[in-house]
């Protein structure tokens, strides 16, 4: 059998991908369909015979819920509530920011090209990444309800678990990454783009980091859990600075070009990904109790 | 989750698309895009505030575990979950208008000059809804700290369906972006919903006054006990 010419070979294959992707929104719009409906059966469902348990209220009528929410003075759960989510914000927005350096830095580089490839591959990694970034998002919660038990052994099941679940997968998406750029591409670009070859070459080296960056994503949601979003700051701050000071080195200097952006990225990761390993196993014995004593100090516990 | 992540994908897969479909030029595409990104700058926060949920809520209940003390561990978690609503409805609207100050940054993102008129308007809706996306966030990062994951792929399949009905008709950037609202609306609405009335924290109010009655407790003082449906 005569080979396809690759022209033939690629627009075969972008052919195939649409009929995917129409399959995969068709099969998403059944999804919801049926899941819409089954949430429906399940609020209309006839009431199920009330358990009977002796609830003991006080005569006092409770304070409205709404008004303690809105309340625009600072209340004692504030100290709590900021105290996680300020530095947890902080280390998100570190994320764009490092985006636009690589793009400042490639863009010196002074070729369009390499900027529409690095945008491109960029997307493509965070659309994979964040597909099956799952996993960091279910840790959180698991190792907060352990810590605040005080249950040490739980604690460290539950990262050692997570860890090697987000292992595993970053594995196969570190492999798939490298073994078939283009295929990933596809997501992004359409088939014969010009900018296809130094995405390409970007993806390869990027995706390096993809097993670290999950590593380094699980390893923050634990430190959330024990409410500590102090430490993953320090850390994100560290290796977005070595990202900026190795970019320009491996650019220009090792004369890399676009590749060097990318593996500039996935080496501050995985340096990243080596500090937060080391300060979970250093601190997996410790958690962030104190936070948790100005919630007592509101819902103090009742008398018997 | 996973099928969250699917409908999720889907969902804003399918708003791109939508966008991109619009004109041959690509001026659309790349208004979108820019559009989005001004968002994401904001939009960390409220990520970063879901999170924070989803860690503080089991943290509180979690107390409760070891002493037993099951109703003043839920008492915490509701007193903190509600505060993060606020939180979140604070800091959306703080982001909104932190956007909308923002609007002349759209600059920084192409040297097109209709490029740039093009994203103004997309980026000025979606700041406009901040407000309802930061209750948004934090509702479902409660959910998640409650493990409620079968109601958070629900409430999300239905916003997406929601939302893709709006794409199959929106022939204005405009009106991707009114059905990008009407899925954060949804999400809101079902969360909000969940968190007052079918979640574990929901208050509990006695099924009628005839099933209270006054009992003094142990000997201790009388107190009002009640008969409560308790659907745990």
């Amino acid at each position: 059998m005569q080979a396809l010419s690759a022209g033939e070979a690629l627009s075969a294959s972008v052919d195939a991908f649409h009929w995917v992707l129409i399959i995969e929104m068709r099969a998403a719009h059944l999804c919801g369909a049926w899941i819409g409906l089954l949430a429906c059966t399940h609020a209309f469902a006839p009431p199920r015979r009330p358990k009977l348990r002796l609830h003991s209220v006080r005569a006092e009528p409770e304070p409205s819920r709404l008004a303690a929410a809105l309340k625009p003075t600072r209340g004692p759960l504030d100290k709590d509530i900021a105290a996680v989510a300020l530095p947890a914000m902080l280390s998100l927005a570190v994320f764009p920011v490092v985006g636009m350096v690589d793009t400042f830095f490639v863009g010196r580089m002074g070729s369009a090209l390499s900027l529409a490839g690095q945008g491109a591959a960029n997307a493509a990694f965070n659309f994979c990444f964040f597909v099956l970034a799952v996993v960091p998002t279910l840790t959180a919660p698991r190792v907060a309800r352990a810590a605040a038990r005080g249950d040490d052994e739980a604690v460290r099941t539950t990262a050692r678990e997570s860890l090697w679940i987000a292992g595993a997968v970053g594995l196969c998406g570190t492999v798939a990454l490298v073994g078939w750029p283009r295929y990933f591409l596809k997501l992004v670009l359409p088939a014969n783009a010009p900018a296809l070859a130094p995405a390409a070459r970007y993806l390869r080296y990027r995706a390096l980091g993809y097993l670290p960056a999950l590593l380094s994503s699980t390893c923050f949601a634990a430190f959330r859990g024990l409410l500590d979003t102090a430490t993953p700051l320090r850390i994100s701050l560290f290796y977005n600075a070595l990202n900026a000071v190795l970019d320009p080195i491996l650019i220009f200097g090792c004369g890399l070009g676009v590749a060097g952006a990318a593996l500039a990225t996935a080496l501050a990761e995985s340096v990243g990904c080596l500090m937060y390993l080391e300060a979970l196993l250093k601190s997996a014995h410790k958690s962030n109790f104190a936070v948790l004593d100005a919630i007592d100090a509101i819902c103090p516990h009742p008398t018997h | 989750m996973q099928v969250r992540q699917i409908a999720l994908n889907a969902a804003f897969g399918a708003a791109t698309r939508s966008a991109q479909a619009m004109d041959a030029t690509g001026v659309k595409a790349a208004a979108y895009s820019i559009s989005q990104q001004l968002w994401l700058l904001a939009g960390v926060a409220l990520f970063a505030l879901q999170s924070s949920a989803a860690a503080l809520v089991p943290a509180a209940l979690g107390k409760g575990d070891n002493e037993d003390d099951n109703d003043g561990a839920t008492k915490a978690a509701r007193a903190v979950a509600d505060r993060c609503l606020g939180w979140g409805l604070f800091a959306g609207t703080a982001l909104g208008l932190l956007q909308i100050a923002c609007l002349p940054l759209v600059r920084c993102f192409s040297p097109l000059p209709e490029v740039r008129a093009a994203a103004r308007t997309p980026a000025f809706l979606s700041a406009l809804a901040q407000p309802v996306n930061g209750v948004a966030f934090v509702a479902e990062g409660v959910l998640l700290g409650l493990g409620a994951f079968r109601f958070l792929a629900a409430q999300t399949a239905v916003g997406a369906v929601a939302m893709m009905a709006f794409l199959s008709r929106a022939k204005t950037l405009s009106q991707v972006i009114y059905a990008i609202y009407w899925f954060n609306g949804i999400q809101a609405v079902l969360a909000l919903f969940h968190h007052v009335r079918l979640s574990p924290l929901a208050r509990r109010t006695p099924a009628s006054p005839s099933d209270c009655a006054v009992v003094s407790v142990d000997g201790g003082r009388p107190d009002l006990v009640c008969v409560v449906d308790d659907e745990e």
